[in-house]
């Protein structure tokens, strides 16, 4: 591989060290210009020509890896994946994963679009119509309540003989009766508002547990194909474990590297190290860790071109 | 609707045989659970489904809750309040008192 550096000096070989060199150039920039796949680059920018990278390469491109604590199985199916291997459940899993994508597609595509016939199913617009039908049914009641009083004084005056107070009360009845009926009207429009907006939510409901039961379904794959490549690679990542443990200590030790290195096993940079050793990368791997005592070291032991940057904070 | 639950393994068999062939009625299947709609179709399957497991299933006849009909002001307003509180790790108790919110226990004590 050939790496031009913004001042535009250039380095080639299998094994480039840019930790030792007063360049700073962060891992990330190395990443991005390994993955920019011969796309114009901006000036200034790293530049690197290199195998475009395979399977694998985007979590194995770099050590330490994007997961901060890698498991075993994510790291192993990756390695897998470089190999060129598939899980037995690969293709199920391809399956769901496109049936999910649609799913996503589909609600993201509905949530956007401006449509008037669409009915607005969010919590406020269900929470204001069961407002309304509440208030409109405490108003009917109360107003029920005024018109059976009315109705009851009505008939007071009028056996007592008193005209004037009878004409008067019924009055008053005519028009609480007629506020009634309007109000009748207000709740029952209310109601069936209501009922129609949980019509809605039910189906949006729907749409989001068939959405669920598609997540766990594409997790519970994952979770398969992590398991077999485990299981298959296991004894070879142990194997690469123990022989990076018994590796002389690095010369340039990471900054904030403890005064004695965690077990490997439990180490996630020794993890992501030993996968990167068992996957088959032709793309280089950008290492920001202390653990070789140079990039040829690092190159010779991963078996993949290296890129060596400074330890980042 | 109707709230089905089922307390033994031979009646959760049943009901997702029910659920599976009759899904026109199913609302939501929840695990042990489901919901039908409220039909008579889905009042036979609820009653055939106790006739054949007896004891095992629970029929419960649900409705919409209506925040704003069935329940006190104070008791909508306190949740919301606690919900929006500055601290999160504040238990309610300590949140409530002092306050005009209603404490946990007088509302364990009033029915809806």
């Amino acid at each position: 591989m050939r790496l031009r550096l913004p001042d535009g000096t250039a380095v080639e070989g299998r094994a480039i060290d840019l930790a030792s060199d007063s360049v700073a150039v962060d891992a990330d920039e190395v990443v991005a210009a390994i993955r920019a796949d011969g796309r114009a680059d901006a000036p200034g920018a790293v530049r690197i020509d290199c195998s475009s990278p395979g399977p694998g390469h985007d979590r194995l491109g770099r050590v330490p890896v994007s997961d901060p604590a890698p498991s075993r199985g994510w790291l192993l199916a990756a390695v897998g994946r470089s190999r060129g291997r598939r899980a037995p459940v690969a293709d199920d899993l391809d399956r769901l994963e496109a049936k999910l994508a649609e799913h996503r597609d589909r609600a993201a595509g509905e949530s956007n679009a401006d449509d008037p016939e669409r009915v607005d199913t969010s919590a406020a617009a269900l929470r204001q119509a069961r407002h309304r039908v509440a208030a409109a049914g405490e108003d009917e009641s109360r107003l029920r309540e005024r018109v059976a009083t009315l109705r009851g004084r009505v008939n007071a005056h009028r056996d007592a003989g008193d005209d004037e107070a009878t004409a008067a009360a019924r009055q008053e009845l005519v028009e609480a009766a007629t506020e009634l009926s309007e109000v009748e009207t207000e709740r029952v429009a209310a109601e069936q508002r209501l009922s129609a907006l949980e019509q809605a939510s039910r189906a949006e409901r729907d749409r989001r547990d068939a959405r669920l039961k598609l997540e766990d379904a594409v997790e519970n794959r994952r979770r398969d194909a992590r398991a077999y490549f485990a299981a298959e690679l296991g004894a070879e990542f142990e194997a690469a474990l123990r022989d990076l443990a018994s590796l002389p200590a690095a010369a340039t030790p990471a900054v904030d590297s403890p005064p004695v290195p965690p077990a490997p096993e439990s180490d996630p940079v020794a993890r992501s190290l030993a996968a990167v050793r068992l996957a088959d990368l032709s793309a280089p791997v950008v290492l920001s860790c202390g653990r070789f005592s140079d990039a040829e070291a690092a190159a010779d032991w991963l078996g993949a071109p290296v890129v060596r940057c400074s330890p980042s904070d | 609707m109707l709230l089905v639950v089922t307390y033994s393994q031979a009646a959760r068999t049943t009901l997702r045989n029910i659920c599976r062939t009759h899904d026109e009625v199913v609302v939501r299947q929840l695990g042990r659970a489901a919901l039908f709609d409220e039909t008579e179709l889905a009042a036979f399957l609820a009653l055939r489904l106790r006739e054949k497991h007896d004891e095992d299933v629970q029929i419960e006849q649900t409705q919409p809750f209506n925040e704003f009909a069935a329940v006190p002001d104070a008791v909508r307003e306190a949740a919301a309040a606690y919900e929006d509180r500055e601290s999160p790790a504040t238990p309610y108790s300590k949140f409530a008192s002092g306050t005009d919110h209603p404490s946990a226990a007088e509302m364990q004590r009033r029915e809806l």
